[in-house]
């Protein structure tokens, strides 16, 4: 095994937007950084496949779930050695990226701020459980987060969907204006999106462009209009944060008498061969599974399997996002022009209006993002009736008047969903591999029909033909929103981490991605990035008091 | 809906009797298949003078890559094709593929009605998504319809 000579002051696992945040944010501190990442440096100029046409790939691109689409060496397979999953749990796990930039390469950009409604949800509306911090103690990072990512939006004062820094908004198409008069009626609102897309330049140094509309950005923005970490904090860092790519960690080191951790294990992803890495802290950013993943293979301080995991807590508590959705077509829009309606799709957000003032049997908030007009493909073309000329002057009659819903609900955090590791079989690297058990509760099913039928009622307020959804069934893994495996909470016997990411087990080891959350969000990625931020301001105080 | 989902839902929606073993030893050949199911497309989604069709041979290439993942697609597939060639020679004395235009869309047109709530409608349906597929991510497809979306950078 190789000893690295160098110290790092930091070593981040994981160079998603938990990961790239925690170290773009040190980094520009003078903090001394280092990312390890398991996947290699993207190109997206060639490795992204917004440009093709779908008539240029076998199956259109509508086989394995759109899968091919995306390039395939940032994914990790289906059925990949590394996990075991249960048919009952769906191989939606799995679409894991392990690239440089992470999930946030193909993300849609949504990032609206949370509010108590979510962190302190048992004080504030009597169900659910509260987050060791409050909506103000996070407010700081969310602009923060807003000003580096360039989040677009419209000031709407809505308690339970606080405003942001916002770039200017996209419009909204003439679909989601018809349903937000609709709506608007019954005092349901429906607001432009906030998404991490630029509307207008960031200001000096920076080498995203502005969004030129078009279309898709959930395969990979090649302009960079769409925040990804990738770009916007390693790119932007300048050279400041040391990645080493390819480098698959199998376990973190620590010393027993001091009771810290010291370094890492890691192999080279194609030679296998094994490195120390040594550092002052170690921040795990490597997705709300691997996070749990390499913990629970770590040796603990006592040198039993599982280090920061005195609470047994770590790999519990896994919890995901459900989503629906509802298409129709508006009869108002049939026929009429058809306009550049790609763009950066789902212009339009209805944010959460259950369980505010008035509380249903059931706990939480769902919200839809909205989609309207002329996409790529009609999806809702063969659904209409007959064939012949007829169906095709049908469709393209229809085509500019397709409105969409797509609804996403937090799930409940229940001790009983878990990652475990399956030491009987291991991966390509020799770490076992991952074993999931998850399961949907009453509540869960519960807010996801809500959200399904509060869903057809908006599209049959709005007189819609033809609506249709795209399940009758909660299904979950589909929002790549995974995580609560490290939750952070006041009390070491019940999390693992405290309120700023630090684990209570151990105070030099971090955790900085969506595995601390305590609920899952609807839309995760600006609250994740948000709590990165302050995790990475709290280790450079740290740092300049000897605290490590 | 994922492509597995749809299947499994097909599937099970589907009589036991469609796959009969009488059926599965009497199932069109290669070539009747593909011929029938590039008519089938074709009269689903005709082409004109001002407006393109689905390329029915295009279908076929669609539905070979699909059944490559799955015999029960396969059988699937063969089943609703022998038993459209079945319809149309009892009415045309001619099998499906064999049929004038004009004839197609008669023998379909009843063909489709006289399958509601059985499983040949659901191979109707799949045929018709197939062709919908095909045509509308066809740049000419796409254009036909008024498309103005994907600007290069």
């Amino acid at each position: 095994m190789k000893t690295s000579k160098q110290q790092s002051d930091v070593l981040v696992i994981g160079a998603g937007a938990g990961g790239m945040s925690v170290a773009y944010w040190l980094a520009l501190q003078g903090v001394d950084v280092e990312v390890v990442e398991f996947g290699s440096l993207p190109d997206p100029k060639s490795e992204f496949l917004t440009d093709l046409w779908p008539d240029s790939l076998l199956l259109r691109g509508l086989d394995k779930g759109g899968m091919e689409y995306y390039c395939p060496t940032h994914f990790v397979e289906p059925y990949n050695a590394s996990y075991k999953i249960g048919k009952e749990v769906g191989n939606s796990w799995l679409k894991r990226t392990r690239v440089v930039g992470g999930k946030t390469l193909y993300w849609t950009a949504h990032s609206p701020r949370f509010s108590d409604y979510e962190f302190k949800a048992e004080t504030v509306t009597g169900r659910g459980q509260d987050w060791p911090i409050s909506y103000k103690d996070i407010a700081y990072y969310y602009t923060k987060a807003e000003k580096i990512m360039g989040v677009c939006g419209t000031k709407e004062g809505l308690e339970q969907q606080p405003d942001g820094e916002f770039l200017p908004a996209f419009e909204l198409r003439k679909g989601e204006k018809i349903l937000q008069k609709v709506l608007g009626s019954s005092g349901i609102r429906l607001i432009p999106a906030r998404k991490a897309i630029l509307t207008k330049p960031l200001g000096a140094g920076t080498t995203r462009a502005i969004c030129h509309q078009c279309g898709r950005c959930y395969l990979g923005c090649k302009t960079s209009a769409k925040f990804d970490a990738f770009t916007g904090f390693y790119k932007q860092s300048g050279g400041k944060i040391r990645l080493r790519s390819n480098s698959v960690v199998t376990e973190i080191v620590s010393d027993r008498d001091s009771r810290k951790v010291i370094g890492l294990k890691c192999l080279d992803r194609v030679t296998k061969e094994e490195s120390l890495l040594k550092a002052r802290v170690i921040v795990v950013a490597a997705s709300a599974i691997e996070s749990a993943r390499i913990l629970l293979n770590s040796l603990s301080l006592d040198r039993s399997k599982g280090l920061a995991n005195s609470s047994d807590c770590v790999g519990r508590y896994l919890a995901e996002s459900t989503g629906v959705s509802i298409e129709g077509l508006l009869p108002e829009l049939k026929g009429t022009q058809v306009d550049n309606e790609d763009g950066s799709g789902e212009h339009g957000l209805i944010p959460r209006f259950l369980n505010l003032k008035k509380q249903q049997d059931f706990a939480g908030g769902f919200l839809y993002v909205t989609q309207s007009g002329a996409e790529i493909f009609p999806s809702f073309a063969a659904r209409l009736p007959g064939f012949g000329e007829e169906l095709k002057q049908s469709i393209k009659a229809w085509f500019p008047a397709a409105i969409r819903l797509y609804g996403i609900a937090p799930i409940e955090s229940c001790k009983e969903n878990r990652i475990m590791l399956d030491s009987s079989k291991s991966d390509d690297w020799g770490i076992p591999v991952v074993k999931v058990q998850f399961s949907l509760s009453q509540q869960d099913r519960k807010l996801w029909q809500a959200m399904h039928d509060y869903g057809l009622e908006f599209l049959n307020d709005a007189n819609c033909d033809q609506i249709a959804t795209d399940t009758s069934e909660p299904l979950t893994g589909g929002g790549l929103h995974a995580c609560g495996t490290c939750r952070m909470g006041k009390d070491p016997k019940n999390s693992v981490v405290n309120s700023f990411g630090q684990t209570h087990d151990i105070r030099n080891l971090f955790v900085a991605d969506a595995s601390v959350f305590v609920c899952s969000l609807n839309q995760p990625t600006l609250t994740l990035i948000a709590l990165a931020l302050r995790t990475a301001d709290f280790i450079t105080e740290g740092l300049r008091y000897g605290d490590f | 809906m994922k492509r597995r989902e749809f299947i499994h839902l097909l599937l099970g929606s589907l009589s036991l009797s469609f796959f009969s073993s009488q059926l599965l030893a009497s199932h069109a050949s290669g070539k009747e298949f593909t011929e029938t199911i590039a008519a089938l497309s074709e009269t689903i989604l005709p082409a004109n003078n001002n407006s393109p069709g689905t390329n029915g041979q295009e279908v076929v290439r669609m539905i070979m890559a699909k059944t490559v993942e799955s015999q029960d697609w396969k059988n699937f597939y063969q089943k609703g094709t022998y038993l459209l060639n079945n319809f149309s020679r009892r009415m045309f004395r001619k099998p499906f593929f064999r049929l004038s235009p004009r004839q197609r869309k008669k023998c379909l047109a009843i063909y489709w009605r006289k399958s509601a709530g059985k499983p040949q409608e659901v191979f109707l349906q799949a045929i018709k998504q197939d062709a919908v597929t095909e045509l509308f991510t066809t740049r000419a497809g796409l254009e036909w319809l008024g498309y103005k979306g994907k600007k290069e950078a």
